[in-house]
């Protein structure tokens, strides 16, 4: 049992689906998305509204010559209107404004005859286009929001050395898992959900330990700093989620030999809080820093250690390669601690990545993370993460 | 005779390279001359510019009087046979390539006094003006010819005056319409007087100097870039005059920036001279406007496929500035 106090089964479990969720449970959302261009692919013009057109057109004094005038009749001048081609477009610039009367005037002579004139008198002003909605979109309308849509396939192999393993002897685990992860930009906030499955297969002697597992990460962010305004980006963010793994044989895993009589299907939920900060270095070098503090706790009876915590430190470099491709490299120091025991356990591991510009929208990134270091578990996790802007 | 011969030879060798040296040397001042045009560039003009930030907006579009332009350095010719221009802002005393300038801004005007100054007496009056502890003048006030509080055109200014050059601005009284709410509104959120900043274009219409020329830059880029900052700064004018809206107050980020730039542990932020009341009001106005910028290009760059023209840049940049409107400003009577 001693060897147990590092490696309980909860504590394992959660920390190979932490690692596969990409050592962060924070999904990174992009500074900015796709749009809807309502504006672009629809302009539509505001006429202005002629509260500076006020009067009218003025009355016109006829003169009739030689002739004795008999009448003259003057309608009620046409309200003015805006020459077409001086209407403001929707770039609310300082606009110079025609108001154009239009004066009709009747003239009736004694000898029977009529005449009708018409004169136009324009008034030009310059005033500011009170544009508030135009285009189409109005503040509260319109569908610029950034979006992001992502899948992560991943597959990880885990060893957990024979002194450190449930029943003496080595174990090994293949975790293939998908995330499918949702991101939407707010301005100051944005927030990401993902739902990883996974799956996880033992070597014989362990394949009572074969399981399934589900979940849902909630992973708000705060944009404290942004790269455009101050330079540098920091993001201070929490992580929220829950996760049911269920075994293939749990009785078995209750019988001999494992006996752990009040072995259940886990449910876990997680929380945590995280920082990170990212600054461009130089036209082609970026640095990434994160810290991310994570309690979980085990709902139910399980057999060792119902709550622990993690907590994960990791620096990265990215390069940009070319237009389309950057490479990266990452160091995590992780730490677990498991309540149940007190004890805790120190990990290290390295990362590379390959990302590549599938198109201006989209972009595919391979991954790659080990531990070092360490004597009784071994991982490696090869990810394949595919982005697209919505 | 071979002794003379070789003398002959050697002193022809000279005279060859040193003509060949002195041909070859590039002229310190190699004359620079304004876009577009055959006019070299003297000892006195003005170039006016315009730029992007949202002090230059407000000079452009509330000063006195209103024109395209923003901002005004001066080409010296100095003893050491170089040439620059010479400018003054709130980052202090710029002294520029003149190439290099001429290549970066968006809109030039060549603007040349009257009377030529006296060679080297701009030069003697920089030098001279340079030796003091100038700091900016946020208000924009006229300077005098001993004040150590200064601006773009009072400085220029300034250094005609202590070229024997005649004051040479023409401050528009009158005010126009559209600037009473105005006026108003910057003495009130901003704590200075509108109506007495001299803008550059005040130098347009200054008997003492004539228009040259004036260029646009054929770059699409910068082109764009201009669009998209003078959209949003009418987007913002129309926020607050038609809207009736105000700004928000500076978010935690800014106001947290600010104070490490201040401190001096993260970079120099543009608007960390500022006094105190027009900070509160530029913070969040520089963010929305860089946000809406960020926003724009990446659209932009996205949509490489549209036909971006500058009403379409403008459009888009108007449905960006719409979309963020209200993580800036709120209603008069929110609280």
């Amino acid at each position: 049992m001693k060897n147990l106090k590092r490696f309980s089964i909860s504590a394992i479990f959660f920390l190979v689906a932490y690692l596969a969720l990409g050592t962060s449970t924070a999904m990174a959302v992009p500074v900015y998305g796709h749009g809807n261009l309502t504006c672009y692919d629809s302009i539509t013009y505001q006429s202005y509204p002629l509260s500076d057109c006020a009067g009218g057109g003025s009355t016109t004094a006829t003169t009739a010559a030689a002739i004795t005038l008999q009448a003259t009749t003057t309608p009620a001048p046409a309200a003015p209107v805006v020459k077409s081609d001086t209407v403001s477009d929707c770039t609310g610039s300082w606009i110079d404004v025609t108001c154009v009367y239009t004066t009709t005037t009747t003239t009736t002579y004694e000898d029977g005859r009529v005449e009708t004139s018409t004169t136009q008198c324009e008034d030009h002003d310059s005033v500011l286009s009170p544009i508030t909605s135009t285009c189409g979109v109005s503040p509260a309308e319109g569908n610029l929001t950034v979006q992001n849509l992502g899948t992560n396939v991943s597959y990880t192999e885990t060893k957990i050395a024979s002194d450190s393993s449930l029943l003496g002897s080595e174990q090994k685990m293949r975790t293939v898992g998908i995330v499918l992860n949702y991101s939407r930009d707010l301005g100051d906030w944005s927030y990401s959900i993902a739902l990883p499955v996974r799956r996880t297969d033992n070597n014989n002697a362990y394949s009572a330990l074969d399981n399934t597992q589900i979940g849902l990460v909630l992973s708000p962010t705060y944009h404290l700093f942004l790269e455009q305004v101050h330079g540098l980006t920091v993001d201070l963010g929490g992580v929220l989620g829950y996760t049911h793994t269920r075994f293939s044989d749990v009785s078995a895993v209750r019988a001999s030999p494992y006996n752990l009589t009040d072995f259940s299907n886990l449910d876990t939920s997680f929380a945590g809080l995280n920082a990170s900060l990212a600054k461009q270095l130089s036209s082609k070098a970026r640095l990434n820093l994160s810290v991310n503090a994570m309690t979980y706790n085990n709902d139910g009876g399980v057999s060792m250690g119902n709550s622990g915590s993690i907590l994960n430190g990791t620096v990265g470099l990215n390069f940009l390669l070319t237009n389309k491709v950057t490479a990266g490299a990452k160091f995590n120091l992780i730490r677990l601690h498991q309540n149940s025991f007190d004890a805790s356990s120190s990990y290290n591991s390295v990362g590379a990545n390959l990302r590549y510009a599938v198109s201006r929208r989209s972009s595919l990134t391979g991954s790659f993370d080990t531990m070092i270091g360490s004597e009784n578990l071994e991982t490696k996790t090869f990810m394949l993460n595919y982005q697209l802007e919505m | 005779m071979a002794f003379l011969r070789f003398s002959m030879a050697a002193i022809s060798a000279a005279i060859f390279f040193c003509h060949t040296a002195w041909a070859d040397s590039p002229a310190q001042n190699p004359g620079y001359l304004f876009p577009d045009t055959t006019i070299a560039l003297q000892d006195g003009d003005i170039i006016l510019t315009d730029t992007t930030t949202l002090s230059s907006a407000l000079i452009r579009e509330l000063g006195s009087p209103i024109g395209k332009y923003s901002h005004a350095t001066v080409y010296i010719d100095f003893p050491d046979g170089t040439a620059k221009l010479v400018g003054f802002s709130d980052h202090g005393i710029k002294v520029s390539d003149p190439k290099d300038f001429l290549n970066s801004n968006y809109r030039l005007a060549l603007i040349r006094p009257v009377a030529t100054p006296a060679k080297g007496a701009l030069a003697a009056a920089f030098e001279q003006l340079s030796a003091r502890p100038l700091v900016f003048d946020f208000d924009m006030k006229w300077p005098s010819l001993e004040s150590n509080k200064t601006y773009c055109v009072g400085f220029i200014s300034q250094l005609f005056r202590m070229s024997g050059l005649p004051e040479s601005h023409s401050l528009q009284t009158s005010m126009e319409p559209k600037k009473v709410f105005w006026d108003d509104w910057v003495l009130q959120q901003l704590g200075f007087s509108l109506s007495v900043i001299v803008s550059p274009n005040a130098i347009l219409t200054d008997t003492h100097f004539k228009l040259l020329s004036e260029y646009q830059t054929k770059s699409r880029q910068k082109a764009s870039h201009y669009w998209v900052s003078e959209t949003t700064f009418h987007a913002i004018m129309n926020y607050i005059q038609q809207d009736q809206l105000k700004i928000s107050p500076p978010k935690l980020g800014s106001s947290l920036a600010l104070r490490l730039s201040k401190m001096g542990l993260i970079g120099e932020m543009d608007l960390l001279n500022m006094p105190e009341q027009r900070l509160k009001v530029f913070a969040p106005l520089y963010e929305y406007a860089k946000i809406v910028e960020a926003r724009v290009n990446h659209l932009m760059f996205i949509h490489e496929d549209q036909p971006w023209d500058e009403a379409s840049i403008r459009a888009l940049t108007k449905s960006v500035a719409d979309y963020y409107r209200d993580n800036y400003f709120v209603s008069q009577q929110a609280k």
